[in-house]
């Protein structure tokens, strides 16, 4: 379990980290939202043992990461522009990792490389941004370590390669204790994969909510009355988050769980009514308007 | 599992990333040491052949490429490397992308430091030590060999292999205070060399402004040394010396140690402490960025001020504060450009750029008007313990060490070794001097002079003293048998180095004459008794008919040949003379005139000086131009003003006023003999001064 006790941090005067505090449990998918300059990169370092915050704690499994060697020997950090040797390729790279990471999988990191089409003795140098992101992504899982940092890994990445690297992460989560932490700012790409999201905006952590959590409290229903006096009990009993109208099609999204909400609407008799699946993004911005953010102001 | 990363795959892992500086620095010092030896026997066989050398200089050319020499140019390849090995072993710290990578692995920082660190030293150290065995196999082959030179040998690398640590240790130094390459690179050589310029710098603004400034013992024994630089060619020096015969550096070796530990312990420390996110500012410690300032601004502006007065030859006090106000400006400008590389920094911070022009024109004045009170400073007569004198054209000669004559290595280490006891003559010149100190124009005999104190200090100084106390102190040190012995190395000779005699009088040189073994003993004798009695006046009065210059050694062939003189004979050296004589040489009190062809005369060199006091001044100079005299009347008039003691043979002579003094050359036996003498304007002959007011 990774525990951040209201870490601050500091540049130049200027706060990059507001007080965060946050629990990454174990075997769940961590993704890490927020805006450009949110303070993600800058919370992963702080994470990684890059960093040392200026005020707070960062415990992993307990101890503390900063200059902390067996703290750090459970996690590998993917920087958003991985760094790789001078005239280095997939082979010698994997040697080097060998060496600070002794428990470097070798059979299965020649096996992936292969899978994704690389060539192990090709120089880096040569490689596309998105090939060297791969390459980056299947060293950081060949590691074998517990905790994986991937700062905006995903970007860059082709659909086909994301959603065959999002297998793989499901993969080792199923086969050993492994706990992937990815930053983004793109909500779409964590969609699908995230357990848990944290959103940092300003320094701060606005929201720190289990997926499953927050989609079954909240619903989005599209529907159609007849009779506006209906409507508007609908809109005075449900704990309504958006209400909007196009014509006779009302979208609504409210808080409560699927029941309720469903209940409340077939009562009234609407012409029709469908619940809809809720995007993360649809969710994320419905909570930052509860919270009093216009989401539109900083999502961009 | 930190535990089980291994130290030796590290190293091995980053050695292979750095291959480049391996193959560079091998390459480097494999030309510059085996092949460079080789170059250099093959030319000296040559030399040996044409017996213009011996078998011993080609050992000495061996010999000096494996061991110590301090014209050597492995320490230059050394430093390089490792300026190279510094910038690359730790650059990374510049960037945050190797940051992230680095940083984020399961090793501490402390352990990289020092995996980064040693690979860096074996990245030089291996290829040092494999191009020291080629160079000792050309050796072997060649002969020039010997038992006991392997542990000298492997003695110079690892003190050099010292020196590399020390030029690595700075470069890292550079490094860990920047965050970018380029500041890196420059801050390499500030680090080097700052100590040095500082300390020409003060040498430089004494030399200006304190009239009485000569030996600088500081800046002579540790000015060298606050550079890194400085204190392995300190070391070189030292070790290069003790293979020749000299002491152990001891103390030296142990200063490079410290350096050593310190540059270590620095490095380290400011690599643990360093912020990750100072990559890509320029100084990765802001803190730095004013001392920075003032360190670099403050020397800066006095060295430019110094110089721009030099260029404006007139001596005003305004270029020299206008070029230190000037400079001060424009290097804050520049330190502010490369600290934010944004030209609209520059001047931004004001406080900064006020404290170094406030700094550097206290600074200046303080030695421009000499608020430190170095030119009146004279310690009292009963601290001082002892003090020792040397005079230029007195002094100029060889002296006796050891039994061996050699010449003075130079004044500071002459005055240190030749402290009398009964200080009271030199005191007296220097209170002499102290008077004279107001005045850069004074009149008189110039003098370096050591007191020492009954604390430890020694106080070095130039004095110009008036000529009738330096003759009368003069008198007073010739009483001193001590002082004469050490003035005359005849006294402490050996006889038997001395194979011949050349003696000069009025008519110019002779030849030199051997002297068989009796007449030697009967010479050296008589003169060394007959000089005991003679005091300062005595030897630059009228009394002076000649000199003696004897020759040591073996013949004049001999390689070692050393000239011990000249030596002063009076009229009273009535048994020296008689000697001489039995050789044919004498020493006539008179000029013949009917002997001397020509006389030519040369005009004084006249200054004339401008300003309003005599600190700020100009020179004007004139040349008066010569006079030949060929006329029988006017050559018996010159020739009758000529004595010994005018001739410029005696240079030891107290001559003021130096601009007043005409130069005369006597041509004799049609131009196959020269002699030539001084005249002052009182003592010109009517026929000169009248040709030079035509």
């Amino acid at each position: 379990m990774i525990e951040i006790n209201n870490v601050n941090k500091y540049f130049h005067g200027k706060k990059a980290l507001d007080n965060i505090v946050a629990t990454i449990q174990e075997r769940s998918i961590f993704g890490l939202v927020g805006t450009n300059g949110a303070g993600k990169s800058t919370l992963l370092r702080i994470l990684s043992g890059v960093l040392e915050a200026d005020s707070g704690q960062v415990l992993i499994d307990g101890e503390s990461v900063y200059e902390n060697p067996s703290a750090k020997a459970k996690l590998c950090f993917l920087s958003d522009t991985a760094y790789f040797f001078p005239n280095a390729t997939a082979k010698t790279m994997a040697e080097y990792y060998g060496v600070v990471y002794p428990g470097f999988d070798f059979e299965r990191f020649y096996q992936l490389l292969d899978k994704f089409h690389l060539e192990r003795r090709r120089k880096i140098s040569a490689f596309s941004k998105g090939m060297k992101k791969q390459i980056s992504i299947l060293l950081g899982i060949c590691t074998g370590t517990k905790y994986l940092f991937c700062d905006e890994t995903f970007d860059g990445l082709d659909p086909v390669v994301r959603q065959a690297v999002k297998r793989i992460f499901a993969e080792e989560i199923q086969n050993r204790k492994f706990t992937p932490v990815i930053a983004s700012h793109n909500l779409r790409e964590l969609d699908d994969i995230c357990d848990h999201i944290g959103l940092l905006h300003k320094g701060g952590i606005l929201l720190s909510k289990e997926i499953e959590d927050m989609k079954f409290h909240i619903h989005k229903i599209q529907c159609v009355f007849q009779d506006p006096v209906k409507e508007a009990a609908v809109q005075k009993e449900l704990d309504i988050v958006r209400w909007e109208k196009r014509g006779s099609l009302l979208t609504v999204i409210a808080r409560g769980t699927r029941q309720e909400i469903y209940m409340c609407i077939e009562d009234k008799k609407p012409i029709f009514s469908e619940i809809l699946p809720l995007s993360l993004e649809e969710i994320f911005i419905s909570e930052m308007e509860v919270a009093g953010y216009g989401i539109k102001d900083f999502m961009g | 599992m930190g535990s089980k990363i291994s130290w030796v795959r590290l190293l091995k892992e980053d050695i292979k990333w750095r291959s480049w500086l391996v193959a560079l620095s091998f390459l480097g010092l494999f030309l510059l040491l085996p092949v460079q030896l080789l170059l250099r026997l093959d030319a000296q066989r040559e030399l040996l052949a044409l017996e213009q050398i011996t078998e011993e200089t080609l050992r000495e050319v061996y010999i000096q490429n494996v061991s110590f020499d301090p014209q050597g140019l492995p320490i230059l390849v050394l430093c390089v490397i490792a300026f190279l090995a510094g910038l690359s072993g730790f650059y990374y710290v510049h960037s945050t992308e190797k940051l992230d990578f680095f940083h984020s692995l399961p090793v501490k920082r402390g352990r990289m430091f020092a995996i980064q660190f040693f690979s860096g030293v074996l990245t030089a150290g291996v290829p040092y030590l494999l191009s020291t065995f080629l160079c000792t196999a050309i050796g072997h082959m060649a002969g020039l060999a010997r038992a006991g030179d392997t542990g000298r040998i492997m003695e110079a690398y690892v003190v050099h292999m010292l020196y590399y640590v020390v030029f690595y240790g700075v470069a890292v130094l550079g490094v860990m205070l920047t965050g970018k390459l380029i500041v890196s690179m420059l801050a390499f050589p500030v680090l080097m060399f700052l100590g040095p310029l500082c300390t020409l710098l003060k040498t430089g603004l004494s030399r200006n402004f304190f009239t009485t400034y000569g030996i600088d013992a500081w800046s002579e024994e540790w000015g060298l040394r606050t550079s890194p630089a400085g204190i392995c060619l300190d070391v070189e020096n030292g070790m290069a010396d003790y293979f020749a015969g000299e002491g152990f550096p001891g103390f030296r070796l142990l200063l490079l140690l410290v350096v050593i530990a310190a540059l270590l312990l620095l490095d380290l420390y400011l690599y643990k402490k360093r912020k990750t996110e100072m990559a890509g500012h320029s100084i990765a410690f802001p803190l730095l960025e004013i001392p920075l300032k003032f360190l670099i601004g403050i020397p800066a502006s006095l060295g430019i001020g110094l110089f721009v007065m030099e260029l404006a030859k007139t001596q005003q006090d305004i270029w020299f504060f206008c070029g230190i106000a000037l400079c001060a400006v424009i290097v804050c400008a520049v330190l502010d450009f490369i600290y934010y590389l944004d030209i609209r920094e520059i001047f931004r911070r004001k406080m900064p750029l006020l404290g170094v022009l406030a700094g550097s024109l206290l600074l200046g004045c303080m030695f421009r008007f000499d608020w430190i009170g170095y030119d009146a400073y004279l310690p009292a007569e009963d601290q001082v313990v002892s003090a020792s004198l040397y005079q230029q054209e007195l002094n100029s000669r060889a002296l006796c060490e050891n039994g061996e004559l050699t010449w003075i290595g130079d004044q500071k280490e002459y005055l240190d070794e030749h402290l009398l006891e009964d200080a009271a003559p030199i005191y007296a010149m220097a209170q002499s001097g102290v008077e004279n100190a107001d005045s850069v124009h004074s009149e008189g005999v110039s003098v370096d002079l050591l007191l020492s104190l009954e604390d430890g200090r020694r106080v070095y100084r130039t004095y110009v003293v008036d000529a009738d106390v330096y003759t009368e102190q003069m008198d007073q040190l010739f009483d001193n048998e001590t002082y004469k012995e050490s003035l005359f190395a005849i006294y402490d000779m050996p006889e038997e180095i001395y194979f011949g005699v050349e003696s000069c009088g009025l008519y110019g040189y002779g030849s030199m004459i051997r002297m068989q073994a009796d007449l030697r003993e009967r010479l050296l004798e008589a003169y060394k008794e007959e000089l005991k009695s003679v005091s300062f006046s005595d030897i630059s009065g009228e009394d002076l008919v000649g000199m003696l210059t004897f020759y040591c050694g073996e013949s004049m062939e001999d390689r070692n040949l050393m000239l011990d003189g000249p030596y002063p004979v009076l009229k009273s050296f009535t048994r020296t003379q008689a000697i001489l004589a039995e050789i044919g040489i004498q020493f006539p009190e008179s000029i013949d005139a009917s002997q001397i062809e020509s006389i030519e005369v040369y005009g004084v060199l006249d200054s004339t000086s401008y300003g309003d006091s005599q600190d700020v001044y100009m020179i004007e100079e004139t040349y008066q131009g010569n006079k030949l005299f060929t006329a029988r009347t006017d050559i018996e008039e010159i020739a009758a003003s000529l004595d010994f003691s005018k001739s410029t043979v005696v240079d030891y002579s107290v001559r003021t006023s130096q601009n007043k003094y005409y130069s005369v050359y006597v041509s004799f036996d049609n131009f196959q003999q020269f002699s030539s003498f001084y005249l002052i304007e009182e003592e010109l002959p009517d026929c000169i001064r009248r040709a030079f007011e035509s």
